[in-house]
This record gives C-alpha cells, sequence and structure tokens, in this order.
C-alpha cells in the first residue's frame, strides 16, 4: 500500500533543492574573470568536489573533472536511494545518459577525433561503467565501437551492436536507431503515467526536429521514432516533406522556427516545462527523480560553459547568450 | 363467570401497560446500541483516516530527514497534522457516549 517513491520523491526534492538557484549562476556569469569565478563557485554546495580545480596552475580540464565528479557523485547517489521498481525506473531514466554518451562516442569515431577530446565530451552518469567508455573512446571505426560496447554497454550497448550488424552506415541512420531502442526500452520499464506521457511528448519533439532535418531528401518512414502521441508516421511523412503544420500549437512552434538550431532550442524549452510539470503532478512517482536530472544537467553544463567563458574572457553579451540556449 | 368479565379487562390493560415498558426499554438499548456504534465508528474511522494520511507524510519526512536532519521538527509538524482526525473522532465519540 505504501508507494516507495514517497520516500524516494522526499530525498529527491531535498537534492533538487542543493542544486544552484538562478541568483548563483548569475553571479558566477557576472564575476570579472576565471579566478572570481572559482571564488563563487568555491561558496556554493559543489565546493566538496572542486578540489585541484582552484589550485593555482589548475585550468579547464581540472575543472570539467571537478564538475563530472560533482555530476557522477549526484547519479550515484540518485541510484542508491532506489530500491525495487523504482530503481528499474531509475535505471531507465539514466539511459538518456547512455545514449547521449554513445551518440558522442559515435560521433567522436566517425570524425576522427582522439580519444582524450571523445572523453571530454562524455557524460559521467548513465549505467554504463566509465571504463567501458573509455575503452569505446579508443576505438578506431564504428564497428569496433559497437563490438566494445555490445558486451558491457548495456541496453544501448547492444541496440547500437544491431544497428551496426543491420547495415546503419550514417551518422544520422545511427543515431536514430539508437534514438529508436533508447524510447523502446524506457517505454518498457517505465510505469508511471504522466512519465511515460513525458516521454511520448519527448518523441513527438524527436520526430518533428527528425522530420525537419529530412527535408530536402528522399522521406523514409525508418527513421519514424514510434511511441508518441501527437506526431504520427504519416504527419512524420508529410512533415518531412515539407508540409508546417502539426495539431499540437506547442509542436507547431518547432515547426516555425527559421532553422534548425532555433528549433531545437524550442524543443529545449518545451521539454523543460514537460518536465517541470511532470515533477508536480507526479508526487509519487518518478517524474520528480526526472525533473531533478534534467535540472542538475542544465546544471552543470551551464557552469562548464560559464567556466569556459571565463577562461577565455569571452564577453558578457556573448556568454548570456549561450547561456540561454543550455 | 361475572367476576371473569370484571378480571379480564384489568388483566389486559395490565398487560398492555407492560408491554409498553418493555417496548419502551427495547427503544432505549437499540439507542443506547446505536450511539454506542456510533461512537466507534467516529473513533475508528478517524483514526484509519489518520493511518492512510500519516503513511505517505511519514515516508516522505523520513527521505527528507534522510538528507537533511535539520528538519526534522518540521517534518514532525507535518507527520503530525493527521491526528486532527483522531481528536474530531475523540471529539464525536464522548459527544455520544
Amino acid at each position: 500500500m505504501t508507494n516507495a517513491y514517497g520516500y524516494i520523491n522526499g530525498r529527491v526534492r531535498m537534492l533538487r533543492a542543493d542544486l544552484l538557484p538562478g541568483r548563483v549562476i548569475e553571479d558566477a556569469a557576472n564575476a570579472a574573470n576565471y579566478a572570481e569565478y572559482l571564488r563563487s563557485v568555491s561558496e556554493t554546495p559543489l565546493r566538496e568536489d572542486l578540489g585541484e580545480a582552484t589550485a593555482q596552475e589548475a585550468g579547464l580540464a581540472e575543472l570539467d573533472a571537478a564538475l563530472s565528479h560533482n555530476y557522477l557523485r549526484s547519479v550515484q547517489h540518485l541510484r542508491s536511494i532506489a530500491v525495487g521498481q523504482p530503481a528499474r525506473e531509475v535505471e531507465a531514466l539514466l539511459l538518456r545518459y547512455d545514449v547521449l554518451n554513445i551518440k558522442t562516442l559515435v560521433r567522436g569515431v566517425l570524425a576522427g577525433r582522439s580519444s582524450e577530446e571523445i572523453l571530454a565530451g562524455l557524460v559521467p552518469a548513465g549505467t554504463i561503467p566509465w571504463p567501458v567508455l573509455q575503452a569505446a573512446a579508443s576505438a578506431t571505426d564504428v564497428a569496433s565501437l559497437a563490438q566494445t560496447l555490445a558486451v558491457a554497454g548495456g541496453k544501448i550497448g547492444g541496440v547500437l551492436r544491431a544497428a551496426v550488424s543491420g547495415g546503419a552506415g550514417s551518422l544520422l541512420d545511427l543515431e536514430v536507431a539508437l534514438d529508436q531502442g533508447y524510447y523502446r526500452a524506457v517505454l518498457a520499464s517505465v510505469r508511471g503515467v504522466n512519465v511515460r506521457r513525458y516521454f511520448t511528448r519527448e518523441i513527438d519533439v524527436r520526430n518533428l526536429l527528425i522530420a525537419r532535418q529530412l527535408r530536402g531528401t528522399a522521406a523514409t518512414n525508418r527513421y519514424f521514432i514510434p511511441g508518441g502521441r501527437e506526431v504520427s508516421e504519416s504527419d512524420f511523412l508529410r512533415i518531412a516533406g515539407g508540409d508546417n503544420t502539426v495539431g499540437d500549437p506547442q509542436l507547431q512552434a518547432i515547426l516555425e522556427a527559421p532553422d534548425l538550431a532555433s528549433a531545437e532550442f524550442v524543443a529545449r524549452r518545451l521539454l523543460d516545462e514537460a518536465s517541470r510539470n511532470v515533477a508536480m503532478s507526479d508526487a509519487l512517482g518518478a517524474g520528480v527523480v526526472l525533473d531533478y536530472l534534467r535540472r542538475k544537467e542544465q546544471e552543470i553544463a551551464k557552469l562548464r560553459l560559464i567556466g569556459r567563458g571565463k577562461y577565455y574572457n569571452l564577453p558578457a553579451d556573448e556568454l548570456r547568450k549561450e547561456l540561454a540556449d543550455v | 363467570m361475572k367476576n371473569l368479565f370484571k378480571v379480564l379487562p384489568i388483566l389486559l390493560l395490565a398487560s398492555v401497560a407492560f408491554a409498553q415498558d418493555a417496548a419502551a426499554s427495547a427503544t432505549d438499548a437499540t439507542a443506547v446500541g446505536l450511539r454506542a456504534i456510533g461512537a466507534g465508528l467516529a473513533l475508528g474511522l478517524g483514526a484509519v483516516g489518520t493511518g492512510l494520511a500519516q503513511g505517505p507524510i511519514g515516508a516522505a519526512a523520513a527521505g527528507v530527514v534522510a538528507e537533511r536532519p535539520e528538519k526534522f521538527g518540521q517534518m514532525l509538524i507535518w507527520f503530525v497534522l493527521p491526528e486532527t482526525l483522531v481528536i474530531f473522532g475523540f471529539v464525536g465519540f464522548f459527544l455520544l457516549r
């Protein structure tokens, strides 16, 4: 009769309360230089993880390591407080980072980047162990990458292996195959109505972005991700073919954005709102965890961006514009 | 035989009078029983309601205190708020007794 999420969400709400408020991010963005930025961050709960980042000769690598450590610690803490079905749902939510990491690996390998460069872009979260990601980052081609991840790359590693075996070669083919596998796995694991509704929204948004990306090419339904609510397969093909209308007015904004970058920005804002809504309406479900993960990811991304901006003395206006995109 | 006709109405009236007394006492007993059941329900349902409310509140409060022990006092207040249902039940119980 007792809902396990009552306890878990109580803890997650407190973790969410520990996230840096907008005012602190604003202070960090207004810092005069990198040293002052580090000082403002060291006055927050992140100081425990800053470690070597505040040393005299420390640079961005130390800052990245510190922020990654904080992120990893938060995710590990979250995993430690969930047991039973909630633990399975939390693991399903963490698959998102597996998808992001594998996409980064695929892009890096296809672009011929070094393993250090690829590793710098990985998110230290998800279900794939870090040593496995490190081994995968040194792969020379997508086939060997898929081979490495097939062994210990979890569900999404298996999806990549299946896609490569199935003949997917282009970046878009692989990314869509990863998305399809990810959403299939998530929808199979997540039980709560509200969280499922969030994911159907995310699938709709992803389908619209893919359809926009496909414009000008021969539209095919193999890029369609099943599971959405508002965007059907025929809508997807219609939009990919150049049509600019969709039933939902909020989703319509994605289609009306002037370019793909603006469309992605609109999509992110839409999903942020959906995530906040699910956290409020899903008091006894995984919605609170989903929202926390999303907010934590944004917090780390903003701090990383501000750190880079201050390190390279980026003008305040430029930095503000970049921050608005996170 | 004449005496029988004189005594019979008296006996009949007496029996009716006794029957009325018995009925009155039976009605009193029913009322007392119903009041006792009502009092029991008032207290019992109040307690069940409190239990149902305190379950999730207690779980959430335990979660909050696990992360922030300094919130114990605040959580205790939230936790005991549903006790008012039992207090209302007690009021009903004493009014019906």
